[in-house]
């Protein structure tokens, strides 16, 4: 019944927004576009990007198109080699940064032919720059023990890695000052001939800017690309100052929330994707099922609001507002146990109404 | 006028009762002396207090004093009684009808310096001494005073009399404020100002010391996080950066109380170039970093 209802009235060949099959029918894998969408686990859900980054601070890695991903990307051939690349990603809670770090990760694979990156994920506490340096020593360790001994070699290597970090930590650990840089040194001797994958650090929360440049300073001979992922734009900026005078080997993308205007675009791309091939739209209805009406909702600003910038709100909630509001509308026609070719279209939109529903929803499951 | 009861009175009846012998000696030394055949008569005095005080009011001056006392000779009546007082400028006596009301500064405007009883006998004859207040002396121990009573046919009669000026309360208060209040107050004063001071001192010390052994994390700061605060489009996130940011560094620990809260309502208001001016005034070595981070605020 809402499948009927999806193609025959709203001309849609998938849930637009969590959709389960490609363009060619084929099931996609629910946790490539789950929460974020992640092309290292299903290419296919490239179409689904929608840029919303700003690329003025990237001049190397930039532009998303749905065939490339990233359209350009740092070549290591015409990159310093003894340095790693920073990626310094900006944006706050469901604003896509974790989607534009897959595709990040997607395109370190593609120019190392292929092979699929070592990520160490690491969670900052705090802002000592000192600690946060041993915390990446550690993770790295454990996120190298993990891989076992493939290549042939590396438990051992590892052994010595940690052999070598106990020393120098027992030795410096109450040095808030440490940067522990002979015993990285020592990480990537050990690793250099061993790991042909590309090492990829990604801090997905924590520390400062501070801490982030004395961990490229750390890691920058033994990863071949560090990710940070952070909401602070201060901190984001000065990192990415203080690095661009020193190496050419940093960019800085900001995810911008969408204003009401772009978050139409988004909708309209998102429908896009999954229309009917072949469907005719009523003129007035391009963004069938929805109204325009159902955007303008979700932008118009609380009581008491006063404010000098236009309203955005991050992707995520955006997607997640949309989906809600299809799904209930969808339950309810189907609840209402009307046959598909019995309903009048007009009846079936999603207007503000349906909108405000689902956004108040959300705001009490919250 | 305040009188003196019970013993105050006794040196005068003593006088009275012997005519020859002056107020001021003691009833021993009275009763050794011979005394004065009743024939001559005897001058008794009654009503007048031997300590005469002046109350000086809280505000304007003090009243004239009018004292009211009765002469009587016992004995052989006195064809005249001369009465006058010693050691009272501008003293003005009066014979009083019975029952006189007269007001006391009606006595000092028309009365004579000294004065002429006739014809007095046992029937006591009512008198009024006007002292006015300029009479009374300002020293602490009083002016001892006389009231001089001459019969023509016995030496003259003497009645002491002192007179004292009462300080108003609130004089007794300032000489208290100005001998024990004020030394206190002063004390504490003092003490206030050396402790704020010692505490200025030593809150001074410690943010250049702060400065110095934080000098190279400061230029960091001032050269690159602090500018890219300052560069912050929103003033929400300016402030809420910036606040955090300036705790972090160990800043707001090197403010005073007074600089910390005008430095807090700048950042809360995004006046950016305020704040970068307090931090110039602050942090002096970094104001090269300061005003980079503000090119177009003209800071001082």
């Amino acid at each position: 019944m809402s499948e009927e209802i999806l193609r025959q009235l709203w001309k849609l060949r998938n849930d637009p927004f969590f959709p389960t099959l490609d363009a060619a029918g084929t099931a996609l894998r629910p946790d490539a576009l789950k929460r974020s969408l992640n092309p290292l686990l299903d290419a296919r859900v490239l179409p689904f990007y929608f840029d919303i980054y700003d690329w003025n601070f990237s001049t190397l890695a930039r532009d998303i198109s749905p065939t490339k991903g990233l359209v350009s990307f740092p070549d290591p051939r015409t990159q310093p080699s003894d340095s790693a690349f920073m990626f310094l990603l900006l944006g706050c809670r469901e604003s896509g940064l974790d989607s534009l770090a897959n595709l990040i990760l997607l395109k370190i694979k593609e120019v190392a032919s292929g092979l699929e990156p070592l990520i160490v994920e690491v969670e900052l506490a705090g802002r000592e720059k000192a600690k946060n340096v041993a915390t990446v020593a550690k993770l790295l360790l454990e996120t190298l023990r993990n891989e076992g001994d493939e290549p042939p070699g590396l438990e051992k290597a590892v052994k010595k890695m940690q052999a070598a970090w106990d020393r120098e930590y027992e030795r410096q650990q109450f040095n808030t000052n440490a940067d522990y840089s002979d015993v990285f040194q020592s990480f990537r001797n050990q690793l250099k001939d061993l790991i042909i994958r590309p090492l990829v650090l990604k801090i997905i929360a924590g520390g400062d800017n501070d801490s982030w440049v004395r961990i490229h300073n750390a890691v920058k001979r033994t990863c071949s690309h560090v990710i940070v992922m952070t909401p602070d734009i201060a901190y984001a900026k000065t990192a990415y100052n203080s690095m661009s005078t020193q190496t050419q080997n940093v960019a800085w993308i900001r995810a911008v929330p969408l204003t009401r205007d772009k978050a139409q675009q988004f909708l309209q791309q998102r429908l896009s994707n999954e229309r009917v091939s072949g469907a005719v739209l009523p003129p007035t209805r391009p963004l069938l099922p929805f109204l325009t009406e159902a955007i303008d909702v979700l932008y118009e600003p609380g009581s008491g609001e006063k404010r000098t910038e236009a309203l955005a709100h991050p992707v995520g909630w955006l997607r997640r507002m949309l989906y809600r509001a299809l799904r209930d509308r969808l339950d309810s026609l189907v609840a209402a146990g009307v046959a598909a070719a019995a309903l009048d279209l007009e009846t079936t939109l999603i207007g503000a109404e349906q909108m405000k529903q689902a956004a108040q929803l959300d705001a009490k499951r919250i | 006028m305040s009188s003196r009861p019970a013993g105050a009175w006794t040196p005068g009846l003593l006088a009275l009762m012997c005519a020859w012998i002056p107020c001021a000696q003691s009833a021993e030394t009275a009763t050794k002396k011979s005394l004065p055949p009743l024939e001559q008569g005897v001058i008794v005095v009654t009503g007048l207090p031997s300590v005469i005080e002046s109350r000086v009011p809280y505000l304007g001056d003090a009243p004239p004093q009018c004292i009211d006392f009765s002469v009587s000779v016992i004995g052989k009546s006195a064809p005249e009684l001369h009465i006058t007082t010693v050691a009272v400028a501008n003293a003005r006596l009066r014979e009083l009808p019975s029952n006189s009301t007269e007001a006391c500064n009606i006595t000092g405007k028309s009365a004579p310096r000294s004065i002429f009883l006739h014809d007095v006998n046992a029937t006591e004859r009512r008198v009024r001494l006007f002292i006015p207040s300029e009479s009374f002396p300002r020293r602490a121990q009083g002016e001892a005073a006389k009231l001089l009573l001459v019969k023509l046919d016995s030496p003259p009669s003497e009645q002491a009399l002192l007179l004292l000026r009462q300080n108003p309360e609130w004089q007794n208060l300032i000489v208290w404020l100005a001998g024990v209040v004020a030394p206190l107050i002063a004390a504490a004063l003092s003490y206030v100002i050396k402790t704020a001071y010692d505490r200025r001192k030593a809150h001074n010390e410690s943010a250049e010391a702060f400065r110095r052994q934080h000098a190279t994390d400061l230029a960091d700061f001032f050269g690159n996080l602090y500018k890219s605060t300052v560069e912050l489009e929103t003033p929400d996130e300016y402030a809420k950066t910036l606040e955090r940011e300036l705790e972090a560094k160990g800043i707001l620990g090197t403010l005073d109380a007074g600089q910390l809260d005008r430095l807090r309502a700048a950042v809360r208001a995004n006046d950016r170039r305020l704040v970068g001016n307090i931090l110039i005034h602050k942090f002096p070595e970094n104001s090269e970093a300061i005003r980079r981070a503000h090119p177009g605020d003209r800071l001082r």
